[in-house]
């Protein structure tokens, strides 16, 4: 009998670790901010390394940003439609956060489905753009670009002109950074398309109501804190040249 | 009392923060037209911490 009761009993909003739900909220925001916190040292020390280089080897880098910016839809560079979908998906979020709060369930479901739709059109932008980098020849490794192509051209023109026998070397570190930087990046919105998947079925399930829907919150913070990311990475690939 | 987190702003709010940012990103890409050597870094940079 007392196992049935303890079965039938509602989940409590309170966990019992904690005094209340407030003390419940700021503990499950302040674990995030830790994480974010990392994520921050992270993102930071590559981007500090990406600009360190490009100081060094300023040829290969300026190069490097004319290819990635070859890649246009309507005369825009891949990475300036993507900076305006991720900054529409943070929109999305914190109406959905806001909508939450006021335990606004329709609402909540739609914008949590159009952030994910957002952050799939993200990567889909990406992939493409990777194909094209891909078909190209500019990746990682000791590939050997076409000789017709347009970046074996402008490289010859710059090895040519700058007598700089490193100059490959210095233009495959370039893309070494480009994959890796933006690579993780696209790691942290497939797993944030995981989480709001994951928001979805919870919102569907009646899980979040005004008093309690810290998890919508939290990952707000998360994608709003990968769309932050994604403006520094922006300018330094896309803009600088 | 509600808690501070639960506080909620007006819609009219998020959507004046939104269109600034896409104004923003519209100078940036604007300012990536012009050849101004390392300034272009330091211009995309200011834009992005405001």
């Amino acid at each position: 009998v007392g196992e049935s009761r303890t079965i039938l009993e509602p989940q409590p909003l309170v966990k019992h670790q904690f005094d209340d739900l407030e003390q419940q909220q700021d503990a499950d925001t302040l674990g995030m901010w830790t994480f974010l916190g990392t994520e921050v040292l992270f993102f930071g020390a590559m981007i500090c390394g990406y600009l360190v280089y490009r100081r060094l080897y300023f040829t290969a880098w300026h190069l490097g940003s004319t290819v990635v910016n070859n890649f246009r839809w309507l005369g825009i560079s891949s990475g300036a439609w993507n900076t305006a979908v991720l900054l529409s998906s943070s929109l999305t979020v914190a109406l959905g956060v806001r909508a939450a709060k006021l335990g606004q369930r329709r609402l909540l479901l739609f914008m949590l489905a159009i952030t994910w739709i957002l952050g799939a059109a993200f990567l889909g932008i990406k992939a493409a753009e990777y194909t094209h980098e891909y078909f190209e020849g500019v990746v990682p490794g000791n590939i050997v670009f076409h000789p017709d192509s347009e970046v074996s051209t402008d490289l010859a023109k710059a090895a040519g002109s700058e007598q700089d026998a490193g100059l490959v070397g210095q233009f495959r570190l370039f893309w070494v950074f480009y994959f890796f930087m933006t690579g993780t990046h696209a790691l942290h919105m497939i797993v944030g398309l995981g989480l709001f998947a994951f928001l979805f079925i919870q919102a569907w399930r009646r899980k979040y109501t005004p008093q309690k829907h810290e998890q919508v919150e939290i990952m707000g913070l998360y994608w709003h804190f990968v769309d932050l990311v994604w403006i520094f990475i922006f300018p330094l690939f896309y803009l600088v040249k | 009392m509600m808690p501070a987190s639960q506080k909620v702003d007006k819609i009219s709010l998020y959507l004046v923060i939104y269109v600034t940012l896409m104004v923003l990103l519209v100078a940036t890409v604007a300012a990536s037209e012009f050849n101004l050597g390392d300034g272009n870094v330091m211009i995309a940079l200011v834009i992005a911490v405001a």
